[in-house]
C-alpha cells in the first residue's frame, strides 16, 4: 500500500512543486491550503496519513500552531511531521524541532533532498 | 564647653570659703572664751588689795602696839598708852578676823598657808601684851623693859618681818602669775594668728581657684555669647528682641543693614516704630494690631499663633517692606517671660523662594517630559529594530519563495522534460515565469520605496482629474473584482475633481488601495470610492490657520477590518495586518509606498475601521495645488 502524505501550504505553486517532486515516489498526496484545513483533515483521517509536510508561514493557523495541536493529540502525535519554510532562522529551526517536528526543510531545497528525507522518515515509521 | 564643670568648682570653692570663715569664727570665739575664763580664774588671785590692806593694817596695828608700848616704857602716863596698846590690839584682832574671812572665801591655798602660819604669832603677841601690861600694873618698870626687849619687842619685829616677807613673796607670786597670763595670752594670740594665717592661705587658695574657675566660666560665657552673637548676626532674618513694655533691647546686624538704622536708633525705641502687622482687609500697616497690646501678643505667641504673620517693616527711608514675622517668648530665669523675640523675614525672599520652587517644578516637569520623550524615542527605536528584524525575515521569505519555485521547477525541467508530458512542462515553465515576475515586482517595489524615501524619485506634477484616474484603475483591476463578484462604485463630486498631481504615482496609490480592498473583501462584497472637498493646513504647526483647498478620497471596503492597534503601523514598511498577512501576494511594501507618494504631494494618508459595518476605510487628502512649504 502506497504511503499517504499530507502536504500543507498556502502557496498554490508550492503545493504544485511538492506534488511534482513527490511524483518520483509512489505516494498518495493529500493537499491542504492552510493550517485550519490541515487540522480538519488530520482529525478526520489521521489513521490514513503516514507523513505531513507542513509549511510554517501561513495565515490564521500557522505551521507551528498545527504542529502543537498535533503533538497534544494522543493519536495524531504519532504521525511524523516535516516542517518547511522560506524564512528559516536557526531559532525557527530549533523551536520547530523542539516542538516535535521530525525534520526541517529550508526553501529553496531540491527534489533529491526532499525525497531522501521523506523516504527515510517513511521507512522509519513503517 | 566647661561651663557646668567650672560652676561646680566655684560652688565647691564657695562652700570651702564659707567653711573657712566659719572655722575662723569658731576659733575666735573659742580663743576669747579661753582668755576670759583664764583671766576670770586668776582675777581673785590677782586682786590682792584686801590682803594688802590687811597686811598693812596688821603692820599698822603692830606698829601702834610697838609705839604705845615703847611710850609706856618712857612715859609714866601709863593709862593713856595702855589704852593705845589695847586699841591697837583690838584692831589687830579685827583685821585678822577680816583677813580670815576673805581668805576663807577666796580659797587660795597660798593665802591659807600664810594665814595658818600667822595665827599663832597673833595669839602670842596678844599674850605678850597682857604680860607686858601686867608688869606696868605691878609698877615694875624695870621688869616691863626687860620683858619688852626680850619677848614683846621681838614678836613685834617678827610680825613686821613676816608681813614684809609676805609682801615680797606676794609680789613675786604676782609677777609669776602675770608672766603666766602674759604667756598664755601670747599663746592664744599666736594660735589665733596661725589660724588667721591658715585662713588667709585657704582664702587665697579659694580665691585663686575660684577666680580661675570664674575666669573660665566668663571665657566660656564669652564664647557662648560670641557664638550666639555670631549665629544671630549671620541670620539672614531680622531679629528684634524687645521688652514686654515694647522697648527694643537688642537687634541683629541684619536689621541694621536691611532697614538702614544705626543700632542706637533702634535699641531703646519702641518696637511699634519699626514693625506693624498688615491687616487682611487692606494693604496698609495698622498699628492697632498685635503690637498695640503686648500682653495679647504674649498670649498669641504662647499659643503659637504668631507664625509667618504678614507685617510691614518701616525702613529709615520710610519705605514699608513687606515681611513675615514669627514670635517667641524669651524666658530669663524663673517667672513670666519678660522679653519677646521676633524673627522677621523679608516676604520678597519668600516670594522668590516660591518662584524658585515653581521654576524647579517646571524644570522637573520638562525633565520628566524629555524623559518621557526619550523613553518614547527609545521604544520607537526598539520597535524600529524589531521591525528591521521582521523585515529581514519577511524579505528572506518573500525572496526565497519565488526563488524556491524557479529553482525547483527549472531543476525538474532539466531532469524530467524528456519523460514528462507537454502539459507538465508547460506548467513548470508557467510557474517559473510567475515566480520570476513576482520576484521582479518585489525588487521593483523595494527600489521604488527607497527612491521615494531618499527623495531621488521626482514627481511629475500636472493637472489631472482624479475621477479619471480612479476609473482607469478600476478598469485595470476589474478582472480581480469580477473573480470575487465585487461591486466597485464611485461617488464623484458635482464640480471638478482636478488636482495638481503626478498621475502615474496617484494611479499607483489607487491601484494599491483598490487591490488591497479587493484582496481582503469577501466574495459578493462591495467597494465604494467617494470624493470630498477638503482643505489642508499650509503651515507646519497645527495652530496655523492658513489653509489650502484639497481633495479627499475614501476607499471603503467590506473586508475583515484592521485591529485598532495596527491602524498606524500598517503604513510602516514590511508590516502587514495580522488579519491579512498571507503569503499570497503582498510584499508589505504597498502601503509604505502609498504613504511616501501622498507625502510627496503634501497630503496625508490614514486608515480607520468602519463604524456602520464590517471592513475598513482608507483615506487620503491631497492639496489641489502644490504650495511652497
Amino acid at each position: 500500500m502506497n504511503p499517504r502524505i499530507l502536504i500543507v501550504d498556502d502557496e498554490p505553486d508550492c503545493l504544485f512543486l511538492l506534488k511534482d517532486f513527490l511524483s518520483d515516489i509512489d505516494a498518495e498526496i493529500i493537499e491542504a491550503r492552510n493550517g485550519v484545513e490541515a487540522w480538519d483533515i488530520l482529525l478526520k483521517s489521521h489513521t490514513e496519513i503516514d507523513l505531513v509536510l507542513l509549511d510554517r508561514m501561513m495565515p490564521e493557523l500557522d505551521g507551528m500552531g498545527v504542529l502543537r495541536k498535533v503533538k497534544e493529540h494522543p493519536e495524531i502525535s504519532k504521525i511524523p511531521i516535516i516542517m518547511q519554510t522560506a524564512a528559516a532562522s536557526d531559532e525557527d529551526i530549533k523551536s520547530g524541532l523542539a516542538a516535535g517536528a521530525y525534520g526541517y526543510l529550508e526553501k529553496p531545497y531540491d527534489d533529491e533532498k526532499l525525497i531522501d528525507l521523506v523516504t527515510t522518515v517513511l521507512a522509519a515509521h513503517r | 564647653m566647661f561651663l557646668m564643670k567650672e560652676i561646680g568648682v566655684v560652688q565647691r570653692l564657695s562652700f570651702l570659703a564659707w567653711f573657712n570663715l566659719l572655722f575662723l569664727l569658731l576659733i575666735a570665739v573659742l580663743g576669747t572664751v579661753l582668755l576670759i575664763s583664764f583671766e576670770k580664774k586668776y582675777a581673785t588671785a590677782l586682786d590682792l588689795s584686801d590682803q594688802q590692806r590687811f597686811i598693812e593694817k596688821i603692820d599698822g596695828s603692830v606698829a601702834h602696839i610697838n609705839e604705845a608700848a615703847l611710850q609706856l616704857l618712857v612715859d609714866d602716863d601709863d593709862d593713856e598708852n595702855m589704852q593705845k596698846i589695847l586699841l591697837a590690839w583690838d584692831e589687830l584682832l579685827l583685821g585678822w578676823d577680816y583677813f580670815k574671812q576673805i581668805v576663807g572665801k577666796s580659797g587660795n591655798p597660798v593665802d591659807l598657808s600664810f594665814a595658818q602660819e600667822y595665827e599663832p604669832v597673833i595669839h602670842t603677841i596678844g599674850r605678850s601684851i597682857v604680860e607686858f601690861v601686867l608688869f606696868f600694873r605691878q609698877e615694875d618698870q624695870a621688869g616691863a623693859h626687860e620683858y619688852y626687849d626680850r619677848v614683846l619687842g621681838r614678836w613685834i619685829s617678827r610680825v613686821t618681818t613676816f608681813t614684809a616677807q609676805s609682801i615680797y613673796f606676794k609680789e613675786l607670786e604676782l609677777e609669776r602669775q602675770g608672766k603666766l597670763i602674759e604667756e598664755y595670752k601670747n599663746r592664744v594670740l599666736y594660735s589665733g594668728a596661725g589660724v588667721l594665717l591658715f585662713s588667709v592661705f585657704v582664702n587665697l587658695y579659694v580665691n585663686r581657684r575660684s577666680n580661675n574657675a570664674v575666669k573660665r566660666v566668663i571665657a566660656d560665657l564669652d564664647d557662648s555669647k560670641h557664638y550666639v552673637e555670631t549665629v544671630i548676626g549671620s541670620l539672614s532674618e531680622m531679629l528684634f528682641i524687645f521688652h514686654s513694655n515694647g522697648v527694643v533691647t537688642e537687634v541683629n546686624d541684619t536689621v541694621l543693614t536691611s532697614l538702614g538704622y544705626k543700632k542706637n536708633e533702634i535699641v531703646g525705641a519702641m518696637i511699634t516704630d519699626f514693625l506693624a502687622e498688615a491687616t487682611a482687609a487692606e494693604d496698609t500697616a495698622d498699628e492697632d494690631t498685635i503690637f498695640s497690646d503686648i500682653l495679647n501678643l504674649k498670649t498669641r505667641i504662647s499659643k503659637d499663633s504668631v507664625n509667618e504673620v504678614n507685617a510691614y517693616c518701616v525702613a529709615k527711608s520710610g519705605e514699608k517692606i513687606p515681611v513675615l514675622i514669627s514670635g517667641s517668648l524669651l524666658k530669663e530665669g524663673q517667672g513670666e517671660p519678660e522679653s519677646i523675640i521676633l524673627s522677621v523675614r523679608d516676604a520678597k525672599d519668600s516670594r522668590l523662594l516660591a518662584e524658585l520652587e515653581d521654576s524647579t517644578k517646571n524644570l522637573q516637569k520638562r525633565v520628566d517630559e524629555q524623559t518621557a520623550d526619550l523613553t518614547k524615542a527609545k521604544n520607537e527605536a526598539e520597535k524600529a529594530n524589531r521591525l528591521k528584524s521582521e523585515f529581514l525575515s519577511n524579505m528572506s521569505h518573500e525572496l526565497r519563495t519565488p526563488m524556491h519555485f524557479i529553482m525547483g521547477f527549472s531543476k525538474r525541467g532539466v531532469k524530467r522534460t524528456a519523460e514528462s508530458s507537454v502539459s507538465a512542462t508547460v506548467e513548470r515553465f508557467q510557474a517559473i515565469n510567475d515566480s520570476s515576475e513576482r520576484l521582479l515586482t518585489l525588487v521593483n517595489d523595494i527600489l521604488d520605496l527607497s527612491k521615494l524615501e531618499s527623495g531621488i524619485a521626482t514627481l511629475d506634477f500636472a493637472m489631472q482629474d482624479l475621477h479619471d484616474l480612479v476609473e482607469a484603475t478600476i478598469k485595470s483591476v476589474s478582472v480581480l473584482a469580477d473573480e470575487k463578484n465585487l461591486v466597485i462604485s464611485v461617488e464623484s463630486l458635482p464640480g471638478d475633481m482636478q488636482a495638481f498631481v503626478d498621475a502615474e504615482k496617484i494611479e499607483r496609490v489607487f491601484m494599491n488601495l483598490l487591490s488591497n480592498a479587493i484582496k481582503f473583501s469577501p466574495n459578493e462584497g462591495s467597494i465604494i470610492i467617494t470624493f470630498q472637498e477638503s482643505s489642508l493646513s499650509v503651515g507646519r504647526r497645527v495652530s496655523d490657520m492658513e489653509t489650502t483647498p484639497a481633495l479627499s478620497v475614501s476607499i471603503v471596503d467590506s473586508g475583515v477590518g484592521i485591529p485598532d492597534d495596527e491602524l498606524d503601523t500598517i503604513f510602516d514598511k514590511f508590516v502587514q495586518s495580522s488579519k491579512t498577512k498571507t503569503g499570497a501576494g503582498g510584499t508589505g511594501l504597498g502601503l509604505a509606498i502609498c504613504t511616501e507618494i501622498i507625502r510627496g504631494h503634501q497630503g496625508k494618508l490614514w486608515a480607520k475601521n468602519n463604524t456602520d459595518g464590517p471592513g475598513s476605510t482608507f483615506n487620503f487628502t491631497i492639496p489641489r495645488r502644490q504650495y511652497e512649504s
